[in-house]
């Protein structure tokens, strides 16, 4: 289980508290896409919580226990750019993902990949993005603005049992939610 | 070569040449030329300051003098890549200081054991030349990486990356920076425009063939000092700012 208790973090006006179950999928609704962001990413351990704190199966979050909770999310971000201006861009690849130590036991190859980025339904990029957190096999996954087209997708991840954590405006993945937070 | 061995009458042609060549710039382009003298007028001060350095270092001929003329360079080298660098005192002086120093260290002492200690002058200083180069561009670089990728490095990090393997994309750019203006000094066709080095080693009389082995030698002492000196920068600036 998932639980935020009075979480504040930058940006935010209000404070966030929840609980998010296995075989559920929780949407983080409201305010801006930046707190919507910062939120997901707080519960990872990678911005700070300006008050409140965050549990994971009872445990809390902390410097300490940061690395040993944080190996059992996946995270997909709503896109991955480049800050400023660059010639050149290159995001991170399938490859790069899957040579971290982390994720070296996670099956994948290029006909997985591509079966799995078909199921999410989402357009190419989102697909990839969805589809690589998705095959690293973790029992959280938390998802920054999925494509509407995903939201069966997430769905089906949440029963299959997982705990899923979205963060979206788009009414189709709100109606898909089992549970609604407004921000 | 003495300084006796020098033609005064040459020594008035280059100066009656240069004024002509001045003069040709102040017809066609009076801004450049102004630019030209500048650049001439600072480069005689500053080589005056370095003579007269150098000059007491040679006469005092002590290891303290050496050591004093090394810290003096450390510090001005320092200053001049912070000066480059935009003056981030806080965040770079330590990296670019132990960078420095770590260079120093492991080329210059591995020459020292090579050479005899009357090249402690010239092996530092063509060490500091490409050291300053090089932490330049290595802590520029990475500077850069790292504000560019700020949302690769949290979505890998998210995903199972340590903190050096998100790292790791910008740690490899920077070290490639690191090393790219020795490379392409190496990769200038040598036969065709001799390194200064090798030219000011047969002037200052040294025979051919030490003077290749001499250049050879700095040439690996400047590549590794490149390289310790940009792997201390980027270490110590990521542990201290990221």
């Amino acid at each position: 289980m998932l639980e935020l208790n009075e979480v504040l973090v930058e940006g935010a006006a209000n404070t966030v508290s929840m609980m998010a179950q296995e075989r559920q999928m929780t949407c983080l609704t409201g305010g801006t896409a930046q707190v919507r962001s910062h939120l997901l990413l707080a519960i990872l351990g990678l911005v700070p919580v300006k008050s409140g704190f965050v549990n994971i199966d009872g445990e809390p979050l902390e410097r300490q226990t940061m690395k040993k909770l944080r190996k059992m999310m996946a995270y997909v971000p709503s896109e991955l750019r480049a800050e400023g201006e660059v010639t050149v861009y290159e995001p991170p690849s399938v490859q790069d993902l899957f040579m971290l130590k982390d994720n070296r036991e996670a099956a994948i190859s290029n006909g997985l990949l591509t079966e799995e980025m078909k199921r999410t339904c989402a357009p190419q990029e989102k697909a990839q993005l969805l589809a690589m957190a998705v095959l690293r096999q973790r029992p959280i996954l938390l998802v920054e603005n999925p494509a509407i087209e995903s939201a069966g997708y997430l769905k089906g991840l949440a029963r299959d049992g997982r705990i899923v954590v979205v963060a979206s405006e788009e009414r189709a993945i709100l109606d898909m939610a089992d549970e609604i937070i407004e921000i | 070569m003495q300084i006796t061995d020098i033609s005064l009458w040459g020594v008035a042609l280059m100066v009656v040449l240069m004024a002509l060549a001045v003069a040709l710039f102040l017809l066609i382009d009076r801004r450049e030329m102004m630019r030209v003298l500048k650049v001439f007028g600072l480069t005689l001060g500053q080589m005056i300051l370095a003579g007269v350095g150098v000059w007491l270092v040679y006469k005092v001929d002590a290891w303290w003098m050496d050591i004093l003329w090394l810290l003096i360079m450390l510090a001005l080298s320092g200053a001049w890549c912070l000066y480059e660098m935009k003056w981030q005192v806080k965040k770079l002086a330590l990296p670019l200081a132990a960078a420095l120093v770590a260079g120093c260290l492991v080329a210059g002492g591995s020459m020292m054991l090579t050479l005899p200690g009357r090249c402690f002058v010239s092996v530092f200083g063509v060490l500091l030349a490409y050291m300053i180069t090089s932490i330049t561009l290595t802590l520029q670089t990475y500077q850069r990486c790292l504000y560019h990728t700020e949302s690769h490095r949290l979505y890998l990090q998210a995903n199972g990356a340590t903190k050096l393997e998100s790292l790791m994309p910008g740690i490899r750019r920077a070290l490639r920076a690191s090393i790219q203006p020795q490379l392409r000094t190496m990769a200038q066709p040598l036969l065709v425009a001799m390194p200064l080095l090798f030219a000011g080693m047969l002037l200052g009389g040294a025979s051919p063939v030490a003077g290749v082995f001499v250049l050879l030698l700095l040439m690996v002492a400047a590549f590794v000092a490149s390289v310790v000196a940009g792997v201390v920068a980027v270490g110590l600036y990521s542990k201290l700012s990221c």
